[in-house]
């Protein structure tokens, strides 16, 4: 990669972007990472998520020519596009219906091993966020696996913060009913609240 | 944070899911998309200037044959520095250049013609047969040297066409007699962006020496037979056959580039420098070469790029010093048919006066069996009977071996779960040199400190961790495709019929790991005669 390019700021780089193929390449390399870990962690497969990050480039690619904003506005509206595709991903696919099968026969086969089990506890994760509706995923898993703040999910969402608070709280308590049906009393820390 | 969050936050902190990305899904990605990109640019057409071409096969060539040869030197007897200042990956900006390419074909409706130039320089007159037989007969530094980089270089350039299943094919475009003028080679293409349909030919003054072409339903082949006999070879395309998506991958200055060679195989970048072309064209010029076992980088290519469009604008071939070729476009324009028929029904069929360059069918890598291995070996070559218990594929690829011909190279590539994937390889001129360099270290009293003695008549030695120890593990690695891991290791074989193979592991091994597999080795032809 160019060291001129390199050394760009994201704001320089996606004026650059436009007319150099070396400044969109490094764009997406900044960027690669970030989307293909929200995927996985929307997904849970890691082959879907690969699927899924070369469809949200490719949008980007299409688009990038309409798109007019700055670093941040960028940064948002790859995640809106990633969370777009992966909505519209789960709503299309029969994989929804058939990875929520699973995870419920899983669930019904573990009842009775130890919970403190990783795997375990992941499965039931992925049952119970798939089980939401595709905005409480986004939601929960912009909160939890990227860290988003509620204002930064609200422009991802184009949606208020307020709005976004509530809608996490009733993902969480959707989520928690859903964990706790499926078995799970004992939660991070050892401590057996029985709740989350 | 109300209590609720942050313990669902706990608990999503306690689950330990994989979600690491893998970068060969992200630059396998990055090259879609550039090509992507290249088509639904908005840019101004670039359709300007020039051209040059080149190859992958040959860098994969030249990496394989490298794998197999250099590691020879190692035996104590030479050491080497292999770095690079690489600051990109060499496979991530040819494949930038490779969707910038495309975009001058698709920048224009109609009919767009390439010329390109290509000069070939004479050479110095080698015979590595020759060279091999020196060492053979008294090994000495210099004439290891010799034989070493002799074998390294290439003195053709590849040259690709489109074959009637729609697969590329490669060619060698070389000098056919000795002359100490450059000859020039006019390669000049016609690609029609709504059918598919192209034809190409290449060129010295009159004289045609090669062509191709596709006229909807047929593909044709015109080359040179026996006795300088131009004959024109048509066929019916078949089923599978699809004109490829980016005419710059079987035309033009990038052909063979963006093909499935996987990155590992391209050279690393050793220089990045900046100059004007005559034309005034400010380009980049990158070199792109493997360091020699002594290392020193003289043989390597020059790629400029345009600093605006991306483009290859020229391509210099150095080898052991010497520029053995240049290729450059000369013309990139729309017109509105082509020089010569879809079908090459101009060319003239029949006896030709004599060239200074010729091109003919390349004999490239191919993937065989053990059987056909076994059959095709003119020495002893040996494979596990048992494969390793952590590897889960093996192919076997089959190389010409030309400084001792009929003779063949093989490496055999073990994939491997755990990343240990292993690389065998062996053959006829491999076994010569190891011999002479062996014999020299007997002739001089020194013992060989042997790593393992097998029951079955094997001997292995591994090096110790000194400077230069690991490169040509780390070479043959790179060479079968895998990025080679800091704690490779890599051996060097004597089976019991005195024949040697190299062995390259890339990752740790233990000590019964290691004798496991080498008292797995079996003859191909015992392999194949084996019930089991």
């Amino acid at each position: 990669m160019d060291s001129a390019i390199e050394g760009l700021e994201n704001k320089d780089l996606i004026i650059q972007a436009r007319t150099s193929y070396n400044a969109f390449a490094s764009l997406y390399r900044r960027h690669y990472d970030a989307i293909f870990k929200y995927c996985a962690h929307r997904l849970f497969d890691r082959h879907l998520a690969e699927d899924i990050t070369s469809q949200v480039f490719l949008k980007v690619v299409e688009k990038f020519h309409s798109f007019e904003g700055n670093e941040r506005q960028f940064h948002n509206w790859l995640y809106r596009i990633a969370t777009n595709t992966v909505n519209e991903h789960l709503r299309r696919s029969v994989r929804r219906k058939t990875a929520l099968k699973i995870f419920l026969e899983q669930s019904n086969n573990i009842k009775n091993s130890t919970y403190e089990d990783c795997t375990t506890k992941l499965a039931i994760l992925k049952q119970a966020i798939l089980s939401l509706k595709p905005r409480y995923q986004t939601i929960i898993t912009l909160r939890f696996f990227e860290n988003f703040k509620l204002t930064e999910i609200a422009k991802v969402l184009s949606s208020s913060p307020s709005t976004v608070r509530s809608q996490l709280a009733r993902a969480l308590a959707k989520l928690r009913k859903k964990v706790v049906a499926a078995g799970i009393t004992k939660l991070a820390g050892g401590e057996d609240n029985g709740r989350l | 944070m109300v209590d609720y969050e942050k313990q669902f936050e706990n608990f999503v902190r306690g689950i330990d899911f994989d979600d690491t990305p893998d970068p060969k899904h992200r630059d396998k990605l990055e090259q879609n998309l550039l090509t992507v990109l290249a088509k639904t640019s908005r840019r101004p057409n670039p359709l300007r200037e020039i051209w040059r071409t080149i190859m992958n096969s040959r860098m994969t060539k030249l990496c394989a044959a490298a794998a197999v040869l250099i590691l020879v030197a190692t035996v104590g007897w030479l050491s080497s520095k292999h770095g690079s200042n690489q600051q990109i990956p060499s496979f991530t900006l040819l494949a930038r250049a490779c969707a910038a390419e495309r975009m001058l074909f698709y920048s224009t409706a109609g009919i767009t013609h390439i010329a390109n130039e290509i000069i070939l320089y004479p050479g110095p007159e080698r015979d590595e047969g020759q060279l091999l037989s020196d060492l053979e007969s008294d090994v000495t530094a210099d004439k290891n040297i010799a034989f070493v980089k002799s074998w390294l270089s290439y003195r053709w350039l590849p040259i690709y066409s489109l074959g009637s299943d729609g697969q590329p094919r490669e060619h060698k475009l070389e000098l056919t007699e000795r002359t100490d003028e450059a000859v020039v080679v006019y390669d000049l293409a016609w690609y029609d962006t709504a059918t598919g349909r192209f034809a190409r030919v290449l060129k010295t003054g009159n004289q045609v020496l090669f062509a191709n072409a596709y006229d909807g339903v047929s593909i044709y082949v015109a080359n040179k037979g026996p006795g300088g006999l131009l004959k024109i070879e048509k066929e019916s395309v078949t089923n599978e056959f699809q004109v490829p998506d980016n005419p710059a991958d079987f035309l033009g200055i990038a052909a063979g580039i963006s093909g499935s060679i996987p990155r590992e195989h391209f050279p690393p970048i050793q220089d990045v420098t900046t100059e004007t072309l005559e034309n005034g064209t400010q380009v980049r010029v990158y070199k792109m070469g493997f360091a020699d076992p002594w290392g020193k980088v003289d043989t390597y290519y020059s790629f400029k790029i345009d600093t605006d469009t991306d483009v290859i604008d020229e391509i210099e071939c150095v080898v052991d010093g010497q520029i053995t070729s240049v290729h450059r476009r000369v013309v990139a324009e729309s017109v509105d048919s082509p020089e010569f028929s879809w079908d090459l029904s101009e060319l003239t069929t029949g006896p030709t006066d004599r060239s200074s360059a010729n091109v003919e069918a390349s004999a490239g890598a191919n993937i065989v069996t053990v059987q056909q291995m076994a059959q095709l070996a003119t020495c002893p070559v040996y494979v596990f009977a048992r494969e390793p218990s952590w590897t889960y594929d093996c192919k076997i690829y089959d190389l010409p071996d030309e400084t001792s011909a009929p003779g063949r190279f093989f490496s055999a590539i073990y994939h491997a779960k755990d990343g240990r994937d292993i690389v065998l390889t062996q053959g006829e001129s491999f076994n010569r040199y190891f011999t002479a360099i062996f014999g020299k270290t007997q002739e001089l009293g020194k013992s060989v400190p042997w790593t393992y003695v097998s029951d079955n008549g094997f001997k292995a030695l591994h090096q110790s961790d000194k400077e230069g120890e690991m490169w040509w593990t780390k070479f043959a690695l790179k060479s079968a495709g895998f990025e080679p891991r800091a704690n490779r290791v890599g051996y060097i074989l004597i089976s019991p019929a005195n024949t040697f193979s190299v062995i390259a592991i890339n990752g740790p091994i233990s000590e019964q790991e290691l004798q496991e597999l080498i008292d797995s080795l079996i003859n191909a032809k015992d392999y194949v005669e084996s019930p089991d």
